[in-house]
């Protein structure tokens, strides 16, 4: 079958890997308050680019999984699409995060290197500054925890636990690990396999009919893991008492920037 | 062209500017080799007689200055843009809180309150928002407050003695509760899922006037260390209220809940972008400047330059729109 079986990959995948970088704080107000300006831009820029990043390359995804999904045969589109969905749609759509996700705190983490090294340059003249780079650690996620978000949650990074460690006598640390627990990513889009599934039992139509069924709530799944819920913030911010929804791909790596910057800020406001 | 308050005009750093020896950091220019400042960026009096009265001015770009060469002396908006160009400011953002300290007259000021104030409520007329409905009374109350203090300081400095600057106390601290008015009129105008950015830039002008004033104030009633710490303050007020916007946030927030739009989220979500991020650089920019009034009133105070006097000869200035206080002189 085309689903042969891949090897699943449940453990977690990490997006980056943590960089703590140490450098003695700017020897002058003006070169401390032009860091902040050089961070506060790179904030701007990258939860733009974040977004519409994803915005645009869901697309591409979408098209993957249509791609697949035309050739599940007419068996499989009735007796085998949690399997379909399982062993096929959720290893494209963990690899797609895994792939997005890396790419953008990337980007993200080398023009934050680069405005680093702005700095230091800027400083070369003091004998004092150094540049310390700590080895890099990889952080697992508790997945226990994790799970109990539910469907469609992404695991939250302890981004800001690793970062507040790191504060010491001018000591930055910059992106910790960003981890995504697949086994979660995926419960969502299982959910929707297994619905469509015993659906399919009870629908007469043809296979055409199945596979659109199944794409449509497919779609509207991956999008709300994916991307920010304009509608579900709204009703939340009409009932505040309704409880938030988890936060989508988007929001988690974007709040990763937010984090980092505030971090940096902080140091420098001192 | 001044007395002796050292300052002198854009074109001495124009070669080290060019040639990157000095860079500018808001209102400051600095030596990039030993790190050490150079001079504080200021506008005097003429650029406030220029500009002030244009609409939105703190956020236009520098060519929207150029076009009211028809309506100015030329010449002068000629040195303006040929100034700015120097010191590389692409745009006048940074003016919002004032190029340095703004010398801005009070009596101006207070013409500029009265024009983004009708501004805002001819918007609020037009879109009917319920925030502004119910807000806007309050707000002809802050408005004819503020009126009222402002011409209260113009008139102090007609005031015998130690009576103006009694005068010039009293009106600070004023203006520091109007700023708090406005600085949480902005934050809570953030919170609104109906976000409109002309209303924004009003309030963060109104907020920056209350500010400005209070440090003009203190520098006039010579209460130099008070006016730094003051400025630092309101420097931490800017950037609590602005550190987390982004251009993403405030692009989606005008989108709001737009009703019949033809294209999709994604589409209108681009189309908005490029106005939100240039809304976001401008604060940055305010933010910059406000960062820097600390440095300047410091460095007033290094060299003993008194308060009254150093916003007097600005004020003066009938020549130089921009002018630099050299700090090695």
């Amino acid at each position: 079958m085309f689903w042969s079986k891949k090897k699943k990959n449940n453990d977690i995948v990490e997006t980056n890997k943590e960089i703590k970088t140490s450098i003695i704080p700017p020897p002058d107000k003006v070169n401390a308050l032009r860091l902040r300006r050089t961070v506060q831009d790179w904030k701007d820029k990258h939860t733009v680019v974040i977004e519409m990043h994803l915005r645009r390359e869901l697309i591409c995804l979408m098209t993957d999984i249509d791609h697949e999904l035309e050739e599940i045969s007419m068996a499989d589109t009735f007796f085998n699409l949690k399997k379909v969905n399982s062993d096929v749609i959720q290893p494209l759509f963990e690899s797609w995060v895994s792939r997005e996700s890396a790419h953008l705190i990337k980007d993200a983490q080398k023009e934050l290197t680069l405005i680093h090294s702005l700095e230091l340059e800027a400083q070369s003249s003091n004998p004092l500054n150094d540049i310390n780079t700590q080895s890099s650690h990889h952080h697992l996620l508790d997945v226990g925890s994790a799970a109990a978000m539910g469907l469609g949650g992404l695991a939250t990074i302890p981004v800001l636990g690793t970062l507040s460690i790191t504060s010491t006598g001018g000591l930055f640390g910059f992106f910790a690990v960003s981890t995504i627990s697949l086994p979660i990513l995926g419960a969502g889009i299982l959910a929707v396999g297994s619905l469509v599934a015993i659906s399919g039992y009870k629908m007469s139509g043809v296979k055409t009919r199945a596979i659109k069924r199944y794409r449509d709530n497919l779609n509207q799944v991956i999008i709300k893991i994916v991307l920010p819920n304009i509608n579900e913030s709204e009703t939340n911010r009409a009932a505040p008492q309704k409880k938030p929804p988890p936060p989508s791909l988007s929001e988690i790596l974007q709040s990763r920037i937010q984090a980092s910057s505030d971090k940096i800020i902080g140091e420098l406001d001192l | 062209m001044m007395g002796e308050i050292p300052f002198s005009i854009p074109a001495k750093f124009a070669a080290g500017l060019a040639e990157g020896n000095l860079m500018r950091f808001g209102t400051i220019i600095k030596d990039v080799g030993s790190g050490r400042i150079v001079a504080h960026v200021q506008e005097t009096g003429l650029l406030q007689n220029l500009v002030g009265n244009v609409v939105g001015f703190p956020f236009s770009p520098i060519s929207a200055v150029s076009s009211l060469g028809t309506n100015m002396q030329l010449a002068v908006v000629t040195k303006m843009l040929a100034s700015l160009q120097i010191l590389q400011i692409a745009n006048l953002g940074l003016s919002l809180t004032g190029i340095g300290v703004s010398m801005v007259g009070f009596q101006m000021m207070s013409k500029r309150f009265d024009g983004i104030q009708s501004q805002m409520s001819s918007l609020a007329k037009n879109m009917e928002y319920q925030f502004f409905e119910l807000k806007e009374r309050e707000f002809r109350l802050h408005q004819s407050y503020v009126n009222s203090l402002l011409t209260d300081a113009g008139t102090a400095l007609l005031y015998s003695g130690s009576n103006s600057q009694t005068e010039w106390l009293r009106v600070s601290s004023g203006l520091g509760l109007e700023a708090s008015f406005y600085q949480r009129e902005v934050e809570h105008l953030l919170t609104l899922q109906q976000f409109d950015e002309n209303v924004f830039r009003d309030l963060v002008q109104l907020f920056s006037i209350c500010s400005t004033a209070r440090i003009k104030c203190l520098l006039l009633a010579n209460e130099l260390p008070a006016a730094k710490k003051e400025s630092e303050n309101i420097a931490k007020q800017y950037n609590l209220t602005f550190d987390h916007i982004s251009p993403l946030c405030l692009a989606k927030q005008t989108m709001g809940r737009e009703e019949g739009a033809s294209q999709s989220y994604d589409q209108r979500l681009r189309v908005k972008l490029p106005a939100s991020k240039k809304l976001v650089s401008d604060i940055r920019d305010a933010q910059d400047s406000a960062l820097c009034k600390p440095l300047l009133i410091e460095c007033l105070i290094e060299k003993g330059i008194s308060g009254r006097e150093f916003l007097k000869q600005l004020d003066a200035e009938t020549s130089e729109p921009i002018v630099c206080l050299e700090t090695q002189k």
